[in-house]
């Protein structure tokens, strides 16, 4: 059976086509030929809803071993010391590369908000501090990615955020 | 002394259990909520449950802590480091319930661990200090005056203060309000204490340290330094030991002046004295660590001391059992801290479940880890998952065999900082034994990741994804678990 998958890795998304070639598996990346052959697959279980294996590999003729895990939207894969997050998905083939910087300023874990330096209706410049948020007894300021105005505010000192929370939304200028 | 309660968690209660097993004593592992069936209770020959997670509520839970003692029948306390290893008070109430503490006095844990007492304790033991003043709290007329006479740039520091937490670099008179107000607030949240002081920063300077050890009958030996530079939130991620900076000459000063400000404090049991060591070889004298270190591995790889060991059979009222002419260090040893943070998002901790691990060995690696596949890293504490420590016969064999123990370990799960130190031993400047305090905000101002085995790493998830998955049942729910979707944002930088 022939796979087609979109990986974004990133600002980048690589496309992996794989099929089956004789002992081995005659794949693609971007258009590009490789060569794969499947050395080893071990320890196959799933953890706290991923799905975890270890692949020894040979890749054009080198030897790899990554651990990889399989999660709902995400991919992990180590090898080689680095750790690749894939984003995988019909999300990720439909929308292509993602470089531009976003015009909001999320929770990037739960924590709680010690000060906020914004007001609504605020000019801010790129890289400007726009809240101190602490988690982890440590406080982190987080900064806004693009210049604009500050068109919507839900950060309040004080309160406990979840990940992922909108706390600042900046409009660029027109 | 036969059943110690260890008041810790993560990977240093896993040693100390390792060094009760050695000795022959037993283990008692506390846990909180979030730790259940960690790493670290597993280690031990029982477990105490002491409260919620919040750590105010169980690593930090004086009440507990007693409680979870008596329970368990232990008779002496253990308190690793951080959380109450470096309260006088905890000290003090664990002798008041008749345990024996594994640690120094409480007087010399209140005068180390108070940053004026201590500067005034060591520099009437003649040992020089950084120049600086403290600030009385909310005049910040007087605190830009001291500054200015100080010449920035400054350092605010937390006087109750360690581990970074409450210190803030000043630059300019402009940054200062700021900066004092932040550091105050941190320090009321991490020591309940918020007075700061602020001190002259030196430009580069190396962080060294000097491992000492003192028994009840007088015995006091040092373990040699380690250099500790290579810093981001002003703590460590690398250690060395011996410093690449310091000469035959220095060091014998700079041991000096550690076993002076020791004994300063009528110091028994294991502790780090801490200095700022200029290029000129000027060293000044930081503060004292009055515990075990988190690097203490490194020089245990040179010096074939057991310092665990050691503090265990000092608390019993045992001789140290060595001079220091016994101590001779030889070779070279690196140690990197594991952390779930994200070093291309100003280190951001990260958390959630250890979905797999792969952890290094070989000729010379140790390997320190607090946690396993399955276990969970909580929100409510330090994010150190372990560390692995390379020793060899000079330092750039060290530095090759920790290279490649990075290269061989694997953690899936959290954002860890494991291609960042693997990057960072690599640099040229590292590799030169060119270190100092501003390394790496020198050398990796907006480090991402390199990526260089994308292709190969691409092939291997699209290999993974072309059959089903290990069990359809466990498969995750329609609603993401919060560990799934952190990766999808990004600190706005």
């Amino acid at each position: 059976m022939s796979t087609e998958l979109h990986l974004r890795l990133g600002s980048r998304v690589l496309q992996v086509g794989t099929a089956p070639d004789g002992t081995g598996i005659a794949a693609t990346v971007d258009g590009t030929a490789h060569r794969v052959r499947v050395l080893g697959r071990s320890g196959s279980a799933a953890v706290a809803g991923a799905s975890v294996e270890e692949l020894a590999l040979e890749i054009d003729g080198r030897p790899h071993r990554a651990l990889v895990a399989r999660l709902r939207d995400r991919v992990l894969v180590a090898l080689a010391g680095r750790v690749y997050a894939f984003e995988t998905g019909e999300a990720v083939a439909a929308s292509g590369d993602r470089g531009g910087r976003s015009g909001t300023v999320v929770a990037p874990m739960p924590g709680k908000i010690v000060a906020v330096m914004v007001a609504l209706g605020d000019t801010v410049e790129a890289g400007q501090p726009v809240l101190v948020l602490e988690a982890m007894k440590m406080e982190t300021t987080l900064v806004a990615e693009v210049a604009g105005r500050v068109t919507a505010l839900s950060a309040v000192a004080g309160t406990t955020v979840d990940a992922g929370a909108v706390l600042v939304a900046i409009a660029p200028p027109a | 002394m036969q059943r110690v309660l260890i008041a810790n968690r993560g990977e240093i209660a896993v040693r100390v259990a390792r060094a009760c097993h050695e000795v022959g004593l037993a283990a008692v592992a506390v846990y909180s909520e979030a730790d259940r069936g960690a790493p670290h209770t597993l280690a031990a020959d029982a477990a105490v449950s002491i409260g919620g997670a919040p750590a105010r509520e169980s690593y930090l839970n004086v009440e507990a802590l007693l409680a979870a003692a008596r329970l368990s029948g232990a008779d002496a306390v253990h308190p690793g480091y951080g959380f109450l290893a470096e309260s006088a008070a905890f000290a003090r109430a664990v002798e008041g319930a008749g345990l024996v503490w594994i640690g120094p006095p409480p007087a010399a844990i209140a005068t180390m661990g108070d940053k004026l007492a201590a500067r005034a304790a060591v520099e009437a033991a003649r040992v020089p200090c950084v120049p600086g003043t403290e600030l009385a709290p909310g005049d910040a007329r007087a605190a830009a005056r001291h500054a200015a006479r100080l010449g920035y740039p400054v350092l605010v520091k937390a006087a109750a203060g360690g581990g970074g937490k409450g210190m803030r670099t000043v630059g300019s008179e402009a940054e200062l309000a700021e900066a004092l107000a932040a550091a105050g607030r941190e320090a009321e949240a991490a020591f309940g204490d918020g007075r700061v002081y602020l001190e002259k920063l030196l430009v580069r300077p190396r962080h060294v340290e000097v491992q000492v050890l003192g028994d009840r009958h007088g015995t006091l030996v040092h373990l040699g330094e380690r250099e500790c530079s290579i810093q981001r939130r002003h703590q460590k991620i690398i250690e060395e030991t011996p410093s690449p900076a310091v000469t035959a000459r220095v060091r014998a000063e700079l041991v000096g002046a550690a076993l002076a400000a020791a004994r300063a404090v009528g110091y028994v049991n294991a502790g780090t004295v801490e200095f700022l060591l200029d290029a000129d070889g000027r060293f000044y004298f930081l503060e004292m660590n009055t515990r075990v270190q988190v690097e203490h591995p490194i020089t245990e790889l040179v010096t074939g001391v057991d310092i665990v060991a050691a503090q265990l059979r000092i608390a019993t009222g045992a001789p140290l059992g060595f001079t220091q002419a016994d101590v001779v260090p030889r070779g070279h040893a690196i140690e990197a801290r594991l952390y779930a943070e994200d070093p291309a998002a100003s280190f951001f901790p990260s958390a959630g479940p250890i979905l797999a691990l792969r952890e290094p060995g070989g000729p010379g690696i140790r390997v320190d880890s607090g946690v396993a596949t399955g276990s969970v890293v909580p929100l409510d504490y330090d994010p150190l998952l372990g560390k692995i420590s390379a020793w060899g016969a000079d330092r750039a064999s060290a530095a090759a065999r920790l290279g490649a123990a990075l290269r061989e370990t694997a953690v899936l799960g959290p954002t860890t900082n494991l291609a960042f130190l693997q990057d960072v031993i690599a640099h040229p400047a590292f590799l030169r034994g060119e270190t100092h305090t501003g390394f790496l905000a020198e050398h990796f101002p907006a480090w991402r990741d390199r990526a260089d085995d994308a292709l190969a790493a691409a092939l291997a998830a699209a290999v993974a994804v072309s059959r089903p998955v290990a069990s359809a049942g466990d498969t995750p729910a329609a609603a993401p678990t919060p560990w799934e979707t952190l990766g999808a944002w990004r600190l706005g930088r």
